[in-house]
């Protein structure tokens, strides 16, 4: 992947945490922070994994930027998950959810090897969603951490 | 016991707002700080709020009913920063009820029409997002708005989240649906999803995962996170209405 295709799809991803960020009612204050928090998500994810670093641990990382990003650019603690929601939405796994999900139904009618290739496909697609998503959890989890550290908060207080 | 009431008032703000579990029981406790009261346990429901004390050699427990939950994080947002004045002693507490109606009357930072564009922009760059193409970004911004329009109109009139979620979804993918079949672009699991995208239950995903990371809210994020999965699958049953038309 170029440089200009990981920018690319940054700005793209900023853009669609924008309006993500609209729709979710986020106060027009926090709308630029939410793009350079959705940006910051797919340019370090693409980074990462051109540079060759698994998706996961690319995925993980990025979600913990997110929060360090929001935390810079939005001072105030409490409505940070506005930021959050629009700034890691760009790093889920939707098709895999959606991929899952159909590949249930199908599974409930297909016959022979049609019912073999929708069970593997379900598999596939539910474990790329479970990790992708315990990867985004575990990094929003290590960003508020750090973010915490930094503000010398207690570490395990509720987020 | 005006000091919890009063309290709950403000903290319900929150949660009927589409606030987390945690920023809700700040904002309740912040309050409480400011009527220099402080209380037990606090247990979260989606549909109930419990709150336990001691006081006056008996123990005590308020039970309030939340309303149904909507999203307006402004409304949310302004009611964790009246409860931090409370706590901080900036407000009296005899200011207290005036302001809540201030800020239960505050409206969506929107108007629908910018909803709505925003919808059909959201739909249209996931489709990027995901790989489609041009034409395929034009299908899902098209589908997108023709449901997030048809959404706002069937929301002023009552329906409920998920069949509204539904048919929203039903109408959004047909019509990139329609796209496909006619030829526009060869992308057809990305427009499909992308069409629907605008109406992904993020903000309950997202509030769901929150409260389960904090482990003191364990049970109120699974309720979240079942009610986020619902409407996953309304969205995809209607994706598998579109799909269907197309093979």
């Amino acid at each position: 992947m170029n440089v200009w295709t990981i920018l690319l799809d940054g700005l793209l991803a900023g853009l669609f945490s924008c309006v993500l960020g609209i729709i979710l009612t986020a106060p027009a204050r926090y709308i630029v922070p939410v793009f350079f928090c959705g940006f910051s998500a797919r340019f370090i994810r693409d980074v990462l994994t051109s540079l060759g670093l698994g998706f996961n641990w690319s995925t993980l990382i990025a979600a913990a930027a997110v929060v360090l990003v929001g935390a810079a650019l939005i001072r105030r603690h409490a409505v940070s998950p506005v930021a959050l929601v629009g700034g890691v939405f760009p790093l889920a796994a939707s098709a895999s959810m959606f991929d899952a999900i159909m590949d249930l139904m199908r599974i409930s009618s297909a016959k022979g090897e049609a019912l073999q290739n929708a069970a593997l496909s379900l598999i596939s697609n539910t474990g790329k969603l479970v990790v992708t998503t315990l990867a985004i959890a575990i990094g929003l989890a290590a960003g508020m951490a750090v973010v915490r550290i930094i503000r010398g908060e207690k570490v395990w207080d509720s987020v | 016991m005006e000091a919890i009431e009063r309290a709950l008032d403000v903290a319900l703000i929150v949660m009927e707002n589409g606030g987390p579990t945690a920023n809700a029981e700040r904002t309740f406790r912040n309050v409480l700080k400011g009527y220099k009261q402080d209380v037990g346990a606090v247990g979260w429901r989606l549909d109930l709020v419990t709150v336990s004390g001691a006081g006056d050699d008996r123990t005590s427990t308020v039970v309030r009913a939340i309303g149904p939950i909507g999203v307006n994080l402004v409304r949310a947002s302004a009611a964790a920063v009246l409860a931090e004045r409370v706590a901080r002693g900036e407000l009296g507490t005899a200011a207290l009820g005036p302001e809540i109606e201030r800020v239960r009357a505050l409206p969506l930072p929107y108007k629908n029409g910018a909803m709505i564009a925003a919808s059909a922009l959201t739909s249209a760059l996931i489709s990027r997002l995901l790989g489609a193409d041009m034409a395929a970004f034009g299908i899902a911004f098209a589908a997108g708005g023709l449901g997030a329009f048809v959404r706002s109109m069937l929301r002023a009139r009552g329906l409920p989240v998920a069949p509204l979620t539904l048919v929203s979804g039903m109408i959004s993918a047909s019509l990139a649906g329609l796209g496909l079949k006619l030829g526009l672009s060869p992308a057809v699991a990305p427009t499909l999803l992308a069409s629907v995208f605008y109406m992904v239950p993020g903000l309950a995903l997202i509030n769901g995962f929150i409260d389960i990371v904090s482990y003191k809210h364990l049970l109120i994020g699974l309720e979240r996170i079942a009610n986020a999965a619902l409407l996953f699958v309304a969205l995809a049953v209607a994706v598998a209405f579109a799909y269907s038309f197309i093979v």
